[in-house]
């Protein structure tokens, strides 16, 4: 198989679930400083 | 008054909130039926689909790729409708899905750009050629980081808005502009290579089918949980307005 | 109407005639560019000519937003939009006045350029129908140009977000301009559909902007 298509099908599984990831850890970020407002 | 109608309140007086912050049963249903459809087209892709007679393995980059392609344009036509509901109806839920929308189009579009590159190096000897549809999503991921770029670079939300949304009409109207642009200038330079003309066989056309479709799904998904992002940044927002008034 | 668009294009010119800031600018900019490419790529001869098109468009895009942001910039710190906008009452009048404005500017550098160009690279550009393709391309630019530097002036960034915005939604401007301007010199290609691609993206560019200009300035 060319390492050319190995890379590109890796950027295809990658990308999405990086791009997931990062907006669940930016929610994450988001919720934390909602409770602890809410706790004040 | 509970809190949460004095939150909205307080909210509303910036800007319309919008959008449910929490996940429901539709979310994971979404993305979960999106995880499974990618596995599916993926396993297509390396099990179902015939080796390509003259490109052989590399061929196969191209149902990913062009799957791709199209939820990166689908992405920006969604920008731009939501961009035009925003300008008229000034509500914030057009805002939130405009800006959700570019942002996740602005993922697939790079990766239909990069792995459009690496099909050109084996296929066309190059690894970049100004080949339309390569230049095409070039060309919308420049207009697509610059979007990006905008929604940074300003604190007053509502304000950014709307220059986002006209930034987003602007910039998809460029889109097909541009494509005619590039298709005349390279018809008029013949280039040796061309991408047309590829004859797809029937379980090749399925299986760009299966793909197009799981990209759709996982643009759905990728764009709702990016809503409930934005939303729940509202809330922040709403919420901190509430402590400290004077802010805005 | 028109009237009100000459006033506006009026005000802005005299300001730029008093302190001439502007116009200056642009043209040492520009002639600085087509020096630069003329010695980096060694533009002799030939060369010259063939790649005249693309340096003469490349250096009228810099230069043009040069121009623009340092215009709207300074518009900013006069506070003189605020004062527009509550003098007319029609914003696709103020858009009208603000792209004429940076139009006749941009003309300036052109006019400069032109001769500049064609001595520098070897060709001759002095051609009424050139001429034409340039007032094409730099009407298109001013539309473009005005309504995205209202936006990237009330940015952080400000300078450098103009050249963000605006370069990309160039590119088929600046396919189209320069492959007319080639293919005029060459004077054996088809020009035709290059100068209705132009007349076709300045028209559409314009109609955006009246239409969504009163949403940039708003407020």
């Amino acid at each position: 198989m060319p390492i050319q298509l190995i890379a590109a099908y890796m950027i295809f599984c990658l990308t999405p679930l990086g791009l997931a990831f990062s907006i669940a850890l930016r929610r994450r970020h988001v919720e934390r400083a909602l409770r602890e407002m809410a706790e004040d | 008054m509970s809190v949460e109608s004095r939150e909205s309140q307080v909210a509303t007086r910036v800007y319309e909130v919008g959008g449910k912050t929490k996940a429901s049963g539709w979310d994971w249903a979404l993305g979960l039926l999106s995880s499974v459809a990618f596995l599916v087209a993926l396993a297509m892709v390396f099990g179902y689909a015939p080796r390509e007679a003259t490109m052989g393995e590399i061929q196969r980059i191209f149902y990913f790729h062009v799957a791709s392609a199209w939820v990166g344009f689908f992405g920006f036509s969604v920008t731009f409708v939501a961009g035009i509901l925003y300008l008229v109806r000034s509500q914030r839920r057009w805002d939130i899905l405009g800006l959700s929308s570019a942002e996740v189009g602005l993922a697939f579009i790079t990766m239909a750009v990069v792995t459009g590159s690496l099909w050109a190096g084996p296929v066309w000897g190059t690894y970049w050629t100004w080949e339309p549809r390569l230049t095409i999503s070039a060309v919308q991921l420049l207009l697509y980081v610059a979007y990006v770029m905008l929604r940074a670079s300003t604190a007053n939300e509502e304000r950014i808005a709307r220059f986002a949304a006209v930034y987003g009409i602007v910039a998809f109207v460029t889109v097909p502009l541009s494509w005619f642009a590039i298709r005349w200038w390279r018809t008029i330079h013949p280039e040796i290579v061309s991408s047309e003309g590829m004859g797809l066989a029937p379980p090749m056309r399925m299986t760009l089918f299966v793909s197009v479709a799981a990209f759709t799904l996982l643009y759905a998904a990728l764009l709702r949980q990016r809503m409930r992002l934005e939303s729940a940044r509202d809330r922040l927002t709403a919420a901190q307005g509430r402590l400290a008034p004077e802010e805005w | 109407m028109l009237r009100q668009i000459g006033a506006i294009v009026a005000k802005d010119l005299a300001a730029e005639l008093h302190t001439r800031e502007i116009v200056s600018a642009m043209l040492v900019f520009a002639t600085m560019a087509i020096l630069i490419f003329s010695f980096a790529l060694d533009l002799r001869g030939a060369s010259g000519r063939a790649a005249a098109p693309g340096v003469l468009w490349t250096t009228i895009a810099f230069s043009g937003t040069l121009g623009l942001s340092r215009s709207l910039a300074r518009e900013q710190q006069n506070g003189g939009l605020s004062g527009l906008l509550l003098a007319v009452e029609e914003r696709s009048v103020i858009f009208f006045g603000k792209a004429a404005g940076s139009f006749v500017l941009m003309l300036l550098v052109v006019v400069v350029l032109l001769p500049l160009g064609s001595v520098l690279l070897n060709v001759n550009l002095l051609r009424p129908d050139i001429a034409g393709v340039m007032v094409l391309g730099t009407v298109g630019y001013a539309a473009v140009g005005t309504l995205l530097a209202a936006i990237a002036v009330n940015t952080r960034a400000r300078e450098v977000m103009l050249p963000i915005l605006a370069l990309p939604v160039l590119v088929p401007l600046l396919i189209a301009a320069v492959q007319a301007t080639a293919g005029l010199l060459e004077g054996m290609v088809p020009v035709d559909s290059w100068i209705r691609m132009l007349v076709v993206y300045d028209l559409v560019m314009i109609a955006v902007g009246v239409v969504t200009f009163e949403y940039v300035v708003e407020g």
